[in-house]
Parts: structure tokens; sequence; C-alpha cells
């Protein structure tokens, strides 16, 4: 049994040999969703008056392993290539601001869990790292896509589930651009920003 | 009738057939639970185990999912009449269902409340465990019917989880419309039903089948009962859940595309761990 697991282990290595110069995706996610962990947990930011210096040491750390603009590209899809390179930095921006408003105010309901890794799945450019986090007592499966076009390996969704983050907010621009154009979905973006900013949480 | 003594068929002989299979599985569960949980890369589609996320860890990476320019192409030929559903079941739940849940809420506290969900949820084990055993998951049909008995006896009832507290076993998920899908009957066209919130057209037929084959389904003979019954389930469903629809209006631009392409998803999901997870039953 070893020396199977040992000759496969051999086989992923040679097939993963051009890859294998940056550090694999799931050393690449582990010390950042360690460090993510390290900031909700630390005392010394506990509580809603350091809540916004919080957010930015989070959000620093997340911006280290999340690639938003890819993320942003393929959540356009071919509206990414219609739009001028100023406009798809803009919704980048606005994009980025709004995934933090959301996902961001939802980490604090983070209370000491594990996350488990539960493996990795390498296949030219992209990787997948399942992991896993105990959500009210029940098991929930996290899925990270990862690519390395850029040397190194960043994520650029997330599975929850079976959902993608991407997927699902495609979907929904898809047919709002439809009817409203890109001009009339960066809008309601910019819209739903203000609106979230005002919120707090 | 005939449809009648088949499923009592299945619920009287498959358990003789599902307990030779059961033991072995506990034995799988602890193992799991005292392994590591890091498991290796080899062991993809193996049914890595970890709690109730039984399933085997899908692909993501191939084209299928992957595809830059990808139409899901879910069928929805009825939007009108779902968008109009979707607002109706929002403004049914805040104004009717949510103040409903709030007295529940009150009145009866959360430990009680979780004692009911488990007692239904404990009666309509045999529906899980026959559409597990349809869809050749013997191992989780297995799973289900430990559960039942332990819950049934040592749970007083089913009023207790002690499967999933004291044994970490989990609940199985397996519907009929699942067991449909396994076979590759595809979604069909979208559907938002009133209350019931969103399915396809195979998921309804599915439920349709799940309700007629749930033994809570024949507690009343009238449907005054039967109703009474699904009441109380649903309403302590909601009681439980957090406020799902503020917070689905809140994370997305058009809530109701957000509903329709997370169910269609999470559907896709379930079938799919079914139909490769399961199989490898040693």
């Amino acid at each position: 049994m070893k020396k199977i697991i040992f000759a496969l282990l051999l086989l992923v290595a040679l097939i993963a040999a051009p890859t294998m110069a940056a550090p694999n995706p799931t050393d690449t996610l582990r010390p950042v969703l360690d460090r993510i962990i390290a900031v909700l947990i630390d005392p010394s930011l506990q509580g809603d008056a350091h809540m916004a210096a919080r957010q930015a040491r989070i959000m620093d750390t997340v911006k280290e392993a999340f690639n938003f603009r890819e993320m942003c590209r393929r959540v356009l899809g071919p509206t990414w290539n219609q739009i001028s390179a100023a406009e798809q930095d803009h919704f980048t921006n606005e994009m980025t601001e709004f995934l933090k408003n959301i996902y961001i105010g939802r980490l604090e309901e983070y209370s000491g869990q594990q996350v488990r890794y539960i493996n990795e799945l390498i296949r030219g450019n992209l990787a997948q790292v399942a992991t896993e986090i105990d959500y009210q007592g029940k098991p929930v499966p996290l899925i990270y896509i990862m690519d390395n076009s850029g040397g190194r390996w960043m994520v650029y969704d997330i599975y929850i589930e079976g959902l993608s983050l991407v997927n699902n907010y495609r979907e929904q621009f898809r047919s709002i651009i439809r009817t409203e154009k890109y001009a009339g979905l960066i809008k309601m973006i910019e819209a739903k920003n203000r609106e979230n900013a005002g919120g707090g949480k | 009738m005939r449809i009648r003594s088949f499923f009592l068929f299945c619920f009287l002989f498959l358990p003789v057939v599902a307990w030779g299979v059961d033991i072995e599985i506990s034995t799988d569960t602890l193992q799991d639970n005292y392994g590591g949980a890091v498991v290796p890369p080899e062991m993809f589609g193996g049914g890595a185990k970890t709690g109730a996320a039984s399933s085997a860890i899908p692909d993501l990476l191939n084209d299928d999912y992957n595809d830059d320019d990808r139409d899901t192409g879910i069928a929805d030929p009825l939007e009108g009449w779902n968008r109009m559903m979707f607002h109706f079941n929002d403004k049914m739940y805040v104004w009717v269902l949510k103040p409903t849940t709030d007295v529940y809420k009150t009145v009866l506290p959360a430990d009680i409340r979780g004692c009911v969900d488990n007692f239904f949820l404990n009666l309509s084990t045999p529906v899980r465990m026959v559409n597990a055993l349809f869809q050749g998951r013997f191992k989780d049909a297995g799973t289900e019917l430990s559960r039942f008995v332990i819950n049934t006896t040592i749970g007083v009832a089913g009023l207790a989880d002690v499967a999933e507290a004291d044994f970490g076993i989990a609940r199985r998920r397996a519907d009929f419309g699942q067991t449909l899908g396994h076979y590759g009957v595809g979604g069909g066209i979208f559907i938002c039903w009133p209350i019931l919130g969103p399915s396809t057209l195979r998921d309804s037929v599915g439920m349709a089948v799940d309700i007629f084959a749930n033994p809570t389904t024949y507690i009343d003979k009238t449907t005054g009962g039967t109703i009474g019954v699904n009441a109380a389930q649903m309403v302590n469903k909601l009681s439980i859940s957090p406020d799902v629809m503020a917070e689905l209006k809140k994370m997305s631009f058009d809530p109701y595309i957000a509903m329709r392409q997370g169910y269609v998803d999470y559907r896709r999901a379930l079938i799919e761990s079914s139909g490769s997870g399961q199989t490898s039953t040693k």
C-alpha cells in the first residue's frame, strides 16, 4: 500500500513538475487562512471599536491570496472584453468593495472552528483545494478554486455546498446586462456599495 | 394500492438487507473520526469522509465547471410566473410565516423546537433510506437505518438526534428527485412554488412521491390532520433557519436569479455526489 502511494505521489510530482517551482495550492492558502483567523481571534482587535482596523487587516491578507481581477473577469463573462481597461479596473474595484462588505462581515461569526484541509487537485494552471469548516455544529464543505497563471496560486472562486460564487453572480449579471446593459449593472453595484457602507455590517 | 404495497415491502424487507452493511459502516465512521483529517490526493473521488460532508469532492476543474463562457442554460419558460411566486413567498414569509414562527419561537424554547424537528426527521427516515437504496448508496441506506434505530431507542422516539450528537453518524440526504437525477432524468423547467419555494419539474415529482411515501402523511387520515402536521413541520423549519430571504436580498443584485442558480447548482452537486461518492462499498 505504501509503495502504491509513493508511486502515485511520484507520478503526481512528475506531472506537476512545471508548477512545482511555486509552493503548492494548499501551502499557499493555508498560511493566508491562518493569518485571517489570527486577526479574528486577536484580543487587541476585538469589539466594535476595532472593527474598521480588523476588517482592513483581513482585507490586506485576503488580497494576497485572492485574485479579484480574475474573479471579476469570469463574473462578467464575454462582457469583460467589451468594456475598456478603465472600466475593467472600475468594475474590479466596485466588485471587490461589494464582496468585502458582504463576506468580511460574515467572518465575524467565526468562533474558533478548525479549518480542515481535505485534499487538493491540480490540473495545468488550475487547482482546487477542498476544505471543511464547522458551522452551527455541521461540517460545511468549502472548495477554493485557484489559478497559477501569474506564477503564484491565487483564489478566484469559492464553492460552498456546490454553489459557485462566480457562477451565481455571473448568472445574475448576465440577466441584468441583457436588459440594463453594462452601464445599468455598474450603477446597481455602486448603489449597493453605498447602501452597504451605510449599514456597517 | 400497488405502489403502497411496494413501499411496505421496502420498509419491511430492505432493512434486513441493509443490516449486514450497517455494522461495517459503524466501524467505518469511527475510523474516520479518529483518522487524520488530511486525505492523500490519490483518494480523490474515493469518498473521503468527514462528518456529514461524506460525499466525494467533485472535480471542479473540468470544462463543465470551468468554461469561461459556459451557459448554465436553466430552462425557465415560466420566469414571469416564477418571479411572481418568488415575491409572493417573500411577502408571505415576512407577513404571515415570520410572525407565526416568531410566536412559536417565543412560546417554545430552542431545544424543544429542536426536538420537534428531530422527531419529524426521524419519522421520515424510510423515505431517505429507500431513496438511498434506489441510488445504490447502500452504505448511506445502512447509515440511515442505524440512525433510525439509535434515535428511536436511545433518542426516545426520535426526539433527540443521539446518532449524530453521540455517535457522530450524520443524516444522509436522499430524496426521490435525487433518485430520478441519479438515473439521468434532467431537472426540466424551473418552478417556483408558492410557499414550498424553488424546485424543478423533476424535483416536484420527487417531492410528491416523497410526501406520499412519508409516514407522517398517514398520521391522520383526514386532510386537516395532514395539513396540520405539514404546517407544524414547516413552521418549525422556518423558525430554525436564519433570515435567509433578507440575507439573499443583501447579497445579490437579482435575488430571483441568485436563488434559481443556487437551487439548481445545489441539487446538481447533491446528485453528482450521490453518483460518484457512494458507489465504493468495498
